[in-house]
């Protein structure tokens, strides 16, 4: 991974000096709030319902088991003793002080970490793949392209005030596994003649109350010209986003308004002419970064199998977690395994201290001292030896992460809502909680297969409900907290936006409404079928009927 | 009182040429016609801030010097706020409205925050992260030979430790002074592969020419001759006459840049290290001169082998191995540059009083070894 030398570790001690003078000068009033703020969640300082939240960047969700040890310490010693991964990789420290924030930041900074950027409107931290490195359908280590990115983007001096915030996702893989269509650049790696690859740049998707899926701006840019195509695209859109009306103002609407062709001609036209300004990296300074993404010398170590098979078949929910929680790797002797944060009852992607400490533990043992997050709010450890398997699940077993739920309907994505959040409509842990005890039974939501369910607390989204196969929105009818039902999102490589399946319902009604709507999938599908494609097939008229009745 | 603050060097503006004003919606003929206005009537562009962060301004900026190659002044107005400071500069500002004059010290810490910057900008005040790594590099084994050749006083010894420490070309640029004079003697003395030459500006005393020749028949070795470009020269005295120097320190720089800076920086070009005869007891500029630096301007190990010796070192050790040195240095000359620019000093006067005496004191270097912090890059 990415380690920092002098140049970068002086970086953030002069920005970390910048931001406590900035909170002196907050604290001795010569900073008004509405000055305050943009510099504030320029270092990712919201101020929330309770208190404020601080979100720390997790650049392209990679961490060491040092950083995640000191994340756990700062959990215990500023906040309640737990943190909540992110749907962008990130972790939120929900209940800072205001005067302690400096602090949080110099104890970050001892280990390479900071929180800039991590809020407010400016390129936000790159996400990538969180399988970069180990997945065996990569191309390209998106890695150190989301670092190249993260460097460009860090404090720029045109791009630090935009219309509005500004997401970058990239993914280096055939498989989609970063949402790069619900991003306001979304990057795929593609291979191109002769061993080569090179960018294709997608633009204007995301959530919200305006949600479009990214369209495709560029088919194929060389790598070497990925910064200054990035700055023509910001350009354009810095001038000439909407700027009067907050809801209007992401780079989604400017394109959609103008449309893709000639957004694309402005961005060409720019791009011409900025292309000798050397704003792309010299070669030997993508090389100097490149060289921090060497692959992990693994040892061949192949697995027993008549050992393995025996373990399985002694313990179903250690079949069970190899089945949904164990990934192939490059390496056939390794595997990519999820850890997830889901098990019933839990908040989705709340983590503990000393959970965090435990993860370490186990990162060190059995993968090599990197843990990754994902957007779906779990940690992955990429490169476990197989042979190790049944020691790590027997490790965890002790901290209770065990469950083998990734991808099930478990698997919620969940926004912090209403327990939190100052922009929520609706509470969305309490509901991803009773989702979860409802299908708590591992067999049944393994007999439902691979299921995305996501939940937002509100029009904005974070919780991604959009793109889930279920989404559930959290809206305000008349001072009740109801819930919005959405089928048919998908955020993968058949990006798509689910379509509103009726009227909103309350709370309680909310775990019938989906048991229902997953009781209607398993009557209507074919053999192996998903439930994307039985959706797609049979249509949204038998989920209404097993949801309202036929007298809707 | 409506103030300013001058972004590139972070005091009140004292300079106050009328504005041409120009929206941050501006399309490019709008921002063509702005920028023949104000070059025509010596304005500046004014780009107001509706407020602070409607960041359209940075972008305007931006495409004023990078687009329109405009050079005059960029001036934010309205709803800036100081810890924009470095973002307005680095996007292409010069000068920022103040709300009052004691809000400037916070532009000025605003202005001091950081050292680096990760992107390439309009305006690069700042060390770059794409050259820091050769710059990180390079302080340390910098830092690392100082160190060796502090360990000694024998002028023999530290010019083999440079040998030892520096992998690729080591340069000597010699004046024929007697620092250089000594530096050659002890380079010769240690065996070393130098790659030893002299700037002949064309405009040396005979003096300085027959000490060349008498140095080298003296050890038996060739010291390359570098001269300045015919063109350049052309181009100079066509400007600014032959002795253009007189008229101006502007004149008299360009001519110590096209008869020195240059030729001696072409000299330089892919060398690893270069080795000078400066000495802290030379002059008050001279008194913090290290044994060894990382030069990041020309990207080599530039050492001083002589820099804690004192004048009495430096006579006793030409004396005790008979080092040629150029008769002037006895006629009370003790820094000999150009003839035209050189005169004898009196007893007690500063080593360094008789180059371009009709100058003032500060700021009399050839620009050979004093670099000024560049802001500007247009």
């Amino acid at each position: 991974m990415y380690r920092y030398d002098e140049f970068d570790r002086d970086f953030l001690s002069d920005r970390n000096r910048e931001f406590r003078g900035q909170v002196e000068r907050r604290l001795a009033g010569q900073l008004t709030e509405d000055e305050f703020k943009p510099l504030r969640l320029m270092n990712g300082l919201y101020l929330q319902l309770h208190a404020y939240m601080l979100r720390v960047a997790i650049p392209y969700g990679v961490l060491s088991t040092r950083q995640l040890r000191q994340l756990g310490m700062i959990a215990r010693r500023w906040d309640k003793g737990f943190g909540h991964w992110t749907t962008r990789q990130n972790i939120q420290f929900n209940w800072v002080k205001l005067v302690d924030v400096p602090d949080i930041l110099e104890a970050l900074a001892e280990v390479d970490m900071h929180a800039i950027q991590t809020s407010g409107n400016c390129i936000r931290n790159v996400t990538a793949d969180p399988f970069a490195g180990a997945a065996a359908d990569e191309i390209e280590d998106p890695r150190i392209w989301a670092e190249i990115l993260r460097q460009w983007s860090t404090n720029h001096p045109e791009f630090t005030f935009l219309p509005r915030k500004f997401k970058i996702a990239i993914t280096g893989a055939l498989e989609d596994r970063a949402a790069i269509a619900f991003h306001d650049i979304g990057i795929r790696i593609v291979g191109g003649p002769n061993g080569t690859f090179g960018f294709r740049i997608y633009v204007g998707g995301g959530q919200g109350r305006t949600p479009y899926v990214a369209q495709e701006i560029k088919d194929f840019l060389p790598p070497d010209q990925l910064l200054s195509y990035l700055e023509a695209m910001l350009r354009i859109y810095n001038l000439h986003g909407r700027r009067d009306n907050i809801y209007k103002a992401r780079i989604k609407i400017l394109v959609n308004a103008i449309g893709i062709d000639a957004y694309r001609t402005q961005v060409e036209e720019e791009w011409e002419r900025i292309r000798g300004e050397e704003i792309d990296l010299p070669a030997d300074e993508a090389a100097r970064i490149r060289a921090h993404f060497a692959p992990p010398q693994l040892q061949p170590m192949p697995v027993g199998h008549a050992a393995f098979s025996k373990a399985r078949a002694q313990d179903s929910g250690f079949d069970r977690w190899v089945r949904h929680n164990v990934l192939p790797h490059k390496n056939p002797d390794y595997a990519i395994v999820s850890i997830a944060f889901k098990e019933p009852g839990r908040p989705p992607g709340d983590a503990t201290a000393e959970e965090m400490e435990r993860v370490a533990d186990a990162a060190d043992r059995y993968s090599g001292g990197e843990v990754r997050v994902t957007y779906t709010q779990n940690l992955i450890l990429p490169n476990v030896a197989r042979a190790d398997l049944a020691d790590l699940y027997e490790d965890l077993k002790a901290t209770g992460l065990v469950a083998g739920n990734t991808g099930l309907i478990t698997d919620i994505i969940a926004c912090p809502g209403l327990d939190y959040c100052n922009l929520a409509n609706a509470r969305s842990l309490p509901i991803a909680q009773d989702i979860t005890e409802r299908f708590a039974e591992p067999e049944k939501a393994e007999a439902i297969g691979e299921l995305r369910l996501n939940i937002s607390g509100c029009i904005n989204a974070c919780g991604h409900h959009h793109s889930g196969h279920i989404g559930i929105l959290g809206v305000d009818k008349k001072g009740t907290e109801h819930y919005q039902i959405t089928l048919g999102g998908s955020p993968g490589d058949d990006a798509a936006i689910g379509d509103i399946v009726g009227p909103s319902f309350p709370a309680e009604e909310v775990p019938d409404a989906i048991e229902k709507i997953v009781d209607t999938y398993l009557a209507q599908r074919r053999d192996e079928e998903g439930f994307l494609a039985t959706y797609a097939r049979v249509g949204a008229d038998p989920f209404k009927e097993a949801l309202y009745g036929t007298s809707r | 009182m409506e103030h300013r603050v001058d972004l590139k060097t972070a005091a009140l503006s004292q300079t106050s040429p009328g504005v041409t004003e120009l929206a941050v919606t501006a399309n490019r003929d709008e921002r063509t016609a702005a920028v023949v206005e104000a070059v025509l009537h010596g304005k500046a562009i004014a780009i107001p801030f509706a407020k602070f962060n409607d960041g359209r301004g940075f972008s305007i900026a931006h495409l004023l010097r990078s687009d329109h190659g405009f050079r005059g002044e960029v001036r934010a107005t309205g709803h800036v706020i100081p810890d924009q400071a470095l973002h307005l500069l680095r996007a292409g500002f010069d000068t920022a409205n103040v709300v009052n004059a004691e809000a400037l010290f916070h532009w000025q810490s605003s202005l001091a925050h950081y050292k680096g910057a990760y992107q390439k900008a309009v305006r690069n005040p700042l060390m770059q992260r794409r050259l820091a790594t050769q710059r990180i590099k390079g302080e340390q084994r910098a830092a690392a030979l100082s160190e060796k050749i502090a360990k000694t006083r024998d002028l023999t010894q530290r010019v083999r430790e440079i040998a030892d420490s520096v992998e690729g070309r080591i340069t000597f640029s010699t004046s024929l002074g007697k620092e250089d004079q000594a530096v050659l003697h002890a380079i010769v003395s240690a065996g070393i592969d130098v790659d030893v030459f002299t700037l002949d500006t064309l405009r040396h005393f005979p003096e300085t020419l027959e000490t060349l020749e008498r140095t080298e028949k003296h050890y038996g070795i060739k010291i390359r001759v570098v001269t300045p470009d015919p063109m350049d020269l052309e181009e100079l005295i066509a400007h600014d006459g032959e002795f253009g120097f007189r008229t101006s320190v502007n004149s008299r720089k360009a001519c110590c840049m096209i008869r020195k800076v240059l030729p001696l920086n072409r000299s330089l070009k892919g060398a690893a290290a270069w080795i000078t005869g400066l000495r802290r007891e030379q002059s008050a500029e001279r008194a913090d001169v290290d044994h060894a630096v990382w030069d990041a301007d020309l990207e080599l190990i530039k050492t001083s082998p002589l820099a804690d010796w004192t004048d009495g070192e430096l006579d006793a050790y030409i004396k005790a191995n008979d080092i040629p040195v150029n008769p002037l240095h006895d006629q009370g000359y003790p820094s000999i540059g150009c003839e035209p620019c050189t005169r004898a000093v009196s007893p007690g006067e500063d080593p360094r009083a008789g180059r371009w005496w009709w100058e003032n004191e500060d700021g009399k270097e050839c620009g050979l070894h004093g670099r000024e912090r560049r802001l500007e890059v247009a």
